[in-house]
């Protein structure tokens, strides 16, 4: 089991180096550079003298090494754009600012955004599993699907739309209840968190009430109806015990869906978090920002599904004999 | 008649016989069912739509143009523009039909992609395991690893107004991006698949007599694999449409004037309080796109998936 988390781990890395040489390339292959501010042309003459300053002038393999080497010592690197460009033509009164500081106070936002909807999806979506297997084929298994199939073909960006639609405060249908733009009180942080937990908790709804079936089907369950016991007692002890253990399987793939779609919709809802930064630092290639926040999406995933892959493992004692025997 | 036409003799007939089977098979299947006709529709939208749309994607109606410029007509209300007009008094009508070709094209042509790239891999895997089996499946391992819609978006801005992006008003850089980082399922499952029907006595058989591996891969192997391939690909449809939505949603996706799904939604945003219109009218086709491939998938898994069939 050791050995295993070991070299689960150590994965990682070639990982890391693959997504970092890739995004190094495809976003100094692209067109454009960080000294274009809407459409404001700046002396060639300038531009030269800051690629030099930033070293953006050396070749792409330097350049990743550089940038590489800051990293391994805890520099996150420069962001070019945060700052202002220099009014005057010296290069060197363009103001810049580290990575870490740009995105450092963006994080507390978007984490709460993400735990958020986690909770929600995993508290819903195994709720609606759940009953909609114990009704199989009646009226509350219909509805519950239904739910499903909304969150499943519901695009997280088409919801949050369509929600602050709903909820638009400029509008005179609505008076308002609930801000559609912002981030600060809590109520901020409804409408984000049902537009980001909807495909997530369809993806775990579907696959709870699969698995539950399976596990009505069995010989056991079967055996402790016939004892005689409360059927409530059998859902919740004998069926949802096993049902749920490939239920952590999935979130994975959830926990995947949910990081990813949660720059869209830190977009749409204005929200001041890393997902917005990172989208902003693309379309203005601002490469610090660009590799920083890919290299976290990066760990975040890979780390989350070691996390729920090691986490299975604990909970269900066949996987884990059968993850040493390999 | 020739040993090789009486070959393909025997290879047509069953195969049109399987696709028969699994028409009727997927007819029988409620959801099935009406993912199937769903699919069909929409299909047909997306073919011929645009050819009977009443104006083209990006005609101006200047004459049906309200006094105050920036009102669109409503839908119904006049009913030259069955659906009203955009801000730019453009036909949502024909806007939206074009962007349903759009959006079903982007996915069916990435799930080419998909299969050119996961099939081989999966399947050299698989059949000739050792150094290059591990090699292939390492590869496919970190590209799984990938938050995928990050690297898309990255794709996809690299080549930001480049000739290459310009191509197809963009379609084509979306196409590629979305088969790049999807294609690892179809690998995983190809492989998958080829292990366990490597040592059939009929793949053995094979092998006995002298067939060439590439001749026992195309004439035994790609047959069976193709169930679930074809149930792979089917999940993947939908993932597409909603991939390329979100993109264009962002602005990063097909280029204006061309419209698609998703960038009308975007372009609706902007008019969000004055027009929920404009937002809610690509919605509906968009969100019918995505219950259609949805259920037609659901209903080919139950049908064709071995390890599903009763």
């Amino acid at each position: 089991m050791l050995l295993y988390t070991v070299r689960r781990l150590l994965w990682i890395f070639p990982v890391l180096f693959v997504a970092s040489v890739v995004t190094f390339w495809l976003m100094h292959a692209a067109p454009g550079s960080p000294w274009l501010r809407e459409g404001r042309q700046l002396d060639p003459g300038l531009v030269a003298a800051l690629n030099e300053r930033f070293a953006l002038d050396q070749p792409l393999p330097v350049q990743y090494v550089r940038w590489l080497t800051g990293m391994l010592q805890g520099d996150f690197g420069t962001s070019y754009t945060s700052g202002e460009v220099p009014v005057s033509q010296n290069p060197f009164h363009i103001e810049t600012t580290n990575v870490a500081e740009v995105l450092g106070p963006a994080f507390l936002p978007s984490l709460t955004l993400l735990g958020l909807a986690f909770t929600l999806a995993v508290m819903l979506g195994v709720g609606l599993g759940v009953v909609s297997a114990w009704n199989h084929n009646r009226l509350p298994d219909h509805l519950a699907t239904g739910v499903t199939l909304l969150g499943m073909v519901g695009p997280p960006f088409l919801i949050a739309v369509l929600l602050q639609i709903a909820f638009d405060t400029h509008s005179i249908r609505n008076p308002g209840i609930l801000p559609v733009r912002g981030w600060g009180t809590p109520a901020h942080w409804v409408l984000p968190t049902i537009a980001l937990a909807g495909l997530p908790m369809a993806m775990i709804a579907r696959f709870t009430r699969g698995s539950m079936l399976e596990v009505i089907g069995e010989a056991y369950v079967r055996t402790a109806h016939s004892k005689g016991l409360p059927p409530r007692r059998v859902a919740l002890v004998h069926v949802m015990r096993n049902a749920l253990i490939p239920v952590v399987a999935i979130l994975g793939p959830v926990l995947a869906v949910l990081i990813t779609s949660s720059i869209v919709i830190e977009h749409v809802f204005a929200i001041p978090g890393v997902g917005g930064l990172y989208l902003l630092a693309i379309t203005s290639r601002d490469y610090g920002v660009i590799m920083s926040m890919t290299l976290v999406y990066t760990v975040a995933v890979a780390g989350l599904n070691l996390v729920v892959d090691l986490l299975y493992g604990v909970i269900d004692p066949r996987v884990r004999e059968a993850t040493v025997a390999a | 008649m020739t040993a090789a036409e009486l070959a393909g003799e025997r290879r047509s007939a069953p195969t049109r016989r399987a696709f028969a089977g699994t028409l009727a098979a997927l007819w029988a299947h409620p959801r099935g069912r009406i993912g199937l006709v769903l699919v069909v529709a929409m299909g047909l939208l997306a073919a011929i739509g645009p050819e009977l749309a009443p104006w083209s994607f990006s005609e101006l109606d200047l004459a049906s143009q309200r006094a105050n410029r920036h009102q669109p007509l409503l839908p119904l209300e006049n009913m030259v523009h069955p659906l009203g007009t955009d801000i730019l008094s453009r036909d949502m009508l024909s806007r939206v039909l074009y962007g349903i070709r759009v959006s079903l094209l982007v996915a069916l042509i990435a799930q080419l992609v998909i299969v050119a790239i996961g099939l081989p891999i999966g399947a050299i895997a698989g059949w000739f395991g050792g150094r290059l089996e591990t090699l292939l499946m390492r590869a496919t391992d970190v590209v799984a690893t990938f938050p995928q819609l990050v690297f898309i978006i990255m794709f996809t801005v690299a080549f930001y107004d480049t000739p290459f992006q310009r191509m197809l008003d963009g379609l084509l850089v979306v196409m590629l991006a979305i088969g790049l980082l999807s294609w690892v399922v179809v690998a995983r499952l190809v492989r998958a698949e080829v292990l366990s029907l490597k040592h059939r006595s009929y793949v053995e058989g094979a092998r006995a007599i002298g067939l060439p591996g590439m001749a026992i891969l195309r004439r035994h192997l790609m047959p069976n694999l193709m169930g679930s391939v074809v149930v792979a690909v089917s999940a993947g449809v939908p993932a597409a449409i909603l991939t390329e939505a979100t993109l264009s949603f962002l602005g990063l996706g097909i280029q204006p004037p061309s419209p698609s799904l998703g960038s009308l939604i975007w372009t609706g945003t902007e008019t969000l309080s004055q027009h929920p219109h404009l937002v809610i009218i690509p919605a509906v086709p968009l969100v019918l796109l995505l219950v259609a491939f949805t259920m037609l998938g659901d209903g080919l898994r139950d049908v064709l998936d071995p390890r599903l069939r009763h």
